[in-house]
């Protein structure tokens, strides 16, 4: 029998919002435990349109 | 010279190289380009004929930065009978027809894919596993390929960030071979694998386990 235990910390960005690390935009990031979430910080719909242009 | 007339030297070339008894341990002839050392910028912004599939058999991988790029080719096959390296920086860039890039003869270790196939928006399949093992970057190298659905990665041979973004029809055979490409990064920084959200969307725990104790970000 083999037994895991995976940590995860899962960010999820609230409505209207995307989440953000300056070069990605998505809406959910999953990270390894221990990993540094601070990283990823939220920015509205406007800011993720407009780097798409 | 034109795309044409480039063709048709390959052409003479490779039944020059027949009539002579040519036997240099090769296949069927795979012998016109023996003497390329590079294909950087070889077909950059040329115009093949309509619905083009280019082959290419080469002695071995060579660099091809930039080769293809802004040209109409649909599919490129390439076949190589020696192992080597190559650089397929901006190879593809704006390759707006290409729909298929066969490289599994092509026994290539990818050194550099940045750029690689970006806004090839027709791009729905990649035949071959990619060894991008010493790639130092994957800037943008599938940026634009939204129609994407079939790659395939030699396992643990993803080190550094890379995004699929872009490519909400991957396969589900594509998308176990990116994660199990992921490299184990244990104890070193932690990457970012990103999908776009219908991908994410669809990814079993299990493969969200996988992913992060391989010490992965997952972003979708």
């Amino acid at each position: 029998m083999k037994k895991e235990t995976i940590k995860q910390i899962i960010l999820t960005a609230d409505e209207g919002m995307y989440l953000t690390n300056g070069e990605t935009y998505v809406k959910i990031v999953v990270l390894p435990e221990g990993a540094d979430a601070s990283v990823w910080y939220e920015v509205d719909e406007n800011e993720y349109s407009e780097q798409l242009v | 010279m034109s795309i044409a007339e480039k063709l048709q030297t390959i052409a003479e070339n490779e039944q020059r190289v027949y009539d002579k008894g040519y036997t240099d341990g090769y296949e069927n002839g795979a012998l016109p380009l023996t003497q390329i050392k590079k294909l950087n910028s070889v077909f950059d912004g040329s115009t093949f004929p309509e619905n083009y599939d280019l082959v290419l058999h080469l002695k071995k991988p060579v660099d091809m930065q930039y080769c293809f790029k802004n040209s109409n080719v649909r599919s490129v096959t390439l076949t190589a009978v020696q192992a080597g390296d190559v650089m397929i920086t901006f190879a593809f860039r704006d390759c707006i027809n290409l729909q298929v890039f066969d490289m599994k003869d092509y026994k290539a270790t990818i050194t550099d894919i940045t750029y690689a196939f970006y806004n090839s928006s027709k791009l729905k399949s990649i035949y071959g596993a990619l060894d991008i093992s010493r790639c130092p970057s994957t800037t943008a190298a599938f940026s634009g390929c939204t129609l994407l659905e079939d790659i395939d990665f030699v396992p643990n041979t993803i080190k550094v960030n890379i995004s699929f973004s872009p490519c909400r029809y991957l396969n589900e055979k594509s998308i176990q071979s990116i994660i199990d490409g992921l490299a184990d990064l244990t104890g070193q920084t932690t990457q970012t694998i990103t999908f776009h959200a219908t991908v994410g969307a669809k990814l079993t725990d299990e493969q969200k386990a996988t992913i992060t104790a391989k010490n992965w970000t997952l972003a979708y």
